[in-house]
């Protein structure tokens, strides 16, 4: 019991970072990115405390990260897509740091929301979260092969906005 | 023009948890695992422990702030940014009069507040290692810690003196083998900053010699208390033998995990030392079953003691090599460079470094290369490898 504790805090110690900025990217929004990290632990524990099998618990916390994400953007009427535009940015409380960093980031969240949720979540895991595909199929559960073939097919949309004028005013 | 996915690798990992952003999370995630726990707590037989379980369960979620126990009991009041302040930073004064106090104030009966004491030595000397690796670690500071450490030594060792004198020798026995342990391990880390430290003044080496005095006393006290044991009755030990049995055993299975989960960072040779120490761990555990089989319970309470020892120090070496960044092994010998000029042994039978133990519980220390200290004043490398090896 003292084991799985130990355990479990010191997952949280080496994700919760990752988790969150994986949230961050996929939502767009600071406080909710917090909050999906923190539901994203407790809901895992609540897996753990209940003894039910965990393989590996990377994998199965951005399992619950991307479950809890996609529930949040049903949530919402509009999608995260639109919901950025309308609302703007909202990176948190803001040190000058953070600022800095924030204004990077919303190119690259710009550069994210033009894809679709399925794109963003491969694009993501992929060079936010540096996993290869073995790995996002692993998290979504669902076959190396359509995971690369989805990762491809991001990419080259990604390319195509890229090189298109209206990158330019990304920057 | 950087190509569109270096940008996103790139300006991804800017974003980040603040300090307290995490740490605040942390607090909330570990209430909830409070509050859905897997399985009711074992309770332990040792009357020691059963008063202590309060504490336990806070401890054993580690590191956790005392903020979380007021956040449980007192609700609010208590700054979760202080916790990881240090000597010299602004918020250190609330830490150690607001944070602190309140610890305190929880710790009621004489084994929890034992048990307080020498967490306030942890954190002492742990503040005190941070500072060594910053390069922050100056004379006054120094003085500061050395001066609150005294303090709280001096309150653990009357409380032990006192379960002496009230006969509660399994108290005196577990106080004293729990102080051992604090001391033992931030001697060891003490003394391998002290060799460290080239740019600022060296004032690790005074800090390692006062623990290293205290730590020999500390040993001595612990074996005072285990020769009462032995002459208790045995009936009267049997409980206690049995509880630590258990505790016993979950420090190996804790240790073990510790081992495991900091194998990576750790390197072969670290980890084979540790695991070699984590082998002699079980085999005192061993000889410790032997024992009570035999209801030699007093022997057995011993063995249980020490295996609890050998292990808890490799499970905290382990542990102090991720989050200081040091090299610090388990096996070798004397250690020649800390001297005890001023260390006048009343006794004179025994060396200072004289291993006590029948095993050989000595541990070596070597430094490679590639060593680097965190921030600080520029980074500190080590030429070649130096073992520094001393005794137990």
């Amino acid at each position: 019991m003292v084991e799985q504790n130990d355990t479990f805090i010191k997952a949280y110690d080496d994700f919760s970072d990752a988790i969150f900025r994986h949230c961050y990217f996929r939502v767009g929004n600071r406080e909710l990115a917090r909050d999906l990290m923190q539901e994203t632990f407790t809901r895992t524990w609540t897996h753990i405390s209940a003894e039910k099998p965990l393989q590996n618990i990377r994998a199965f916390l951005y399992r619950v990260a991307t479950n809890l994400i996609i529930d949040e953007s049903r949530k919402k009427k509009t999608s995260s897509l639109d919901g950025l535009r309308e609302q703007g940015f909202d990176p948190g409380e803001d040190t000058r740091e953070k600022l800095t960093a924030s204004v990077d980031a919303k190119i690259v969240l710009r550069v994210l929301e033009t894809l679709s949720p399925e794109y963003r979540a491969v694009v993501t895991m992929r060079y936010v979260d540096d996993f290869s595909p073995k790995e996002i199929a692993e998290v979504l559960g669902e076959s190396e092969n359509a995971v690369s073939v989805r990762l491809h097919r991001a990419i080259q949309k990604l390319r195509e906005q890229s090189n298109e004028p209206t990158h330019t005013t990304l920057l | 023009m950087k190509n569109i996915f270096e940008t996103i690798a790139d300006e991804a990992k800017k974003i980040r948890l603040s300090a307290e952003e995490k740490s605040r999370t942390r607090n909330a995630v570990l209430f909830f695992m409070r509050n859905n726990p897997v399985r009711k707590m074992a309770a332990s037989s040792h009357t020691w422990q059963r008063s202590y379980s309060f504490f336990n369960i806070i401890q054993t979620l580690k590191p956790m702030p005392i903020a979380l126990v007021l956040v449980l009991f007192i609700g609010g009041g208590v700054s979760y940014a202080a916790e990881s302040s240090l000597p010299g930073d602004i918020l250190y004064p609330v830490k150690i009069n607001m944070n602190e106090s309140v610890g305190g104030v929880l710790a009621v009966s004489a084994e929890a507040d034992v048990a307080w004491q020498t967490r306030l030595i942890e954190r002492r000397l742990n503040e005190a290692e941070e500072l060594a690796v910053r390069g922050r670690l100056d004379t006054e500071t120094r003085e500061q810690i050395e001066s609150n450490f005294s303090r709280h030594a001096e309150r653990v060792k009357i409380r032990i003196a006192a379960f002496e004198e009230k006969k509660d020798f399994d108290g005196a026995a577990d106080a004293s083998s729990n102080f051992e342990i604090s001391l033992r391990v931030h001697e060891r880390i003490l003394s391998r900053l002290a060799d460290n430290e080239e740019e600022t003044p060296n004032e690790v080496l005074p800090l390692a010699k006062k623990i290293k005095k205290e730590t020999s006393r500390a040993i001595r006290s612990r074996e005072d208390a285990e020769a009462n044991i032995s002459l208790k009755a045995n009936a009267e030990v049997q409980n206690a033998a049995e509880g630590k049995r258990n505790a016993a055993e979950n420090k190996i299975a804790t240790t073990k995990r510790s081992i495991d989960a900091k194998k990576v960072t750790l390197g072969a040779t670290a980890t084979a030392d540790a695991e070699l120490r984590l082998k002699t761990a079980e085999e005192t555990f061993a000889e410790g079953e032997v024992k009570l089989s035999a209801k030699a319970y007093a022997d057995a309470f011993i063995l249980f003691q020490k295996t609890i020892r050998i292990a808890e120090e490799a499970r905290r070496l382990v542990e102090a090599r991720g989050t200081l960044d040091l090299d610090i092994y388990l096996n070798g010998r004397e250690r020649p460079n800390i001297k005890d000029d001023d260390e006048k042994d009343t006794n004179g039978e025994k060396q200072e470094d004289n291993d006590t133990e029948d095993n050989s519980s000595e541990i070596e220390i070597e430094s490679e290369s590639e060593t680097n200290v965190d921030a600080g004043k520029g980074s500190i490398r080590e030429t070649g490898a130096i073992k520094l090896r001393f005794g137990f």
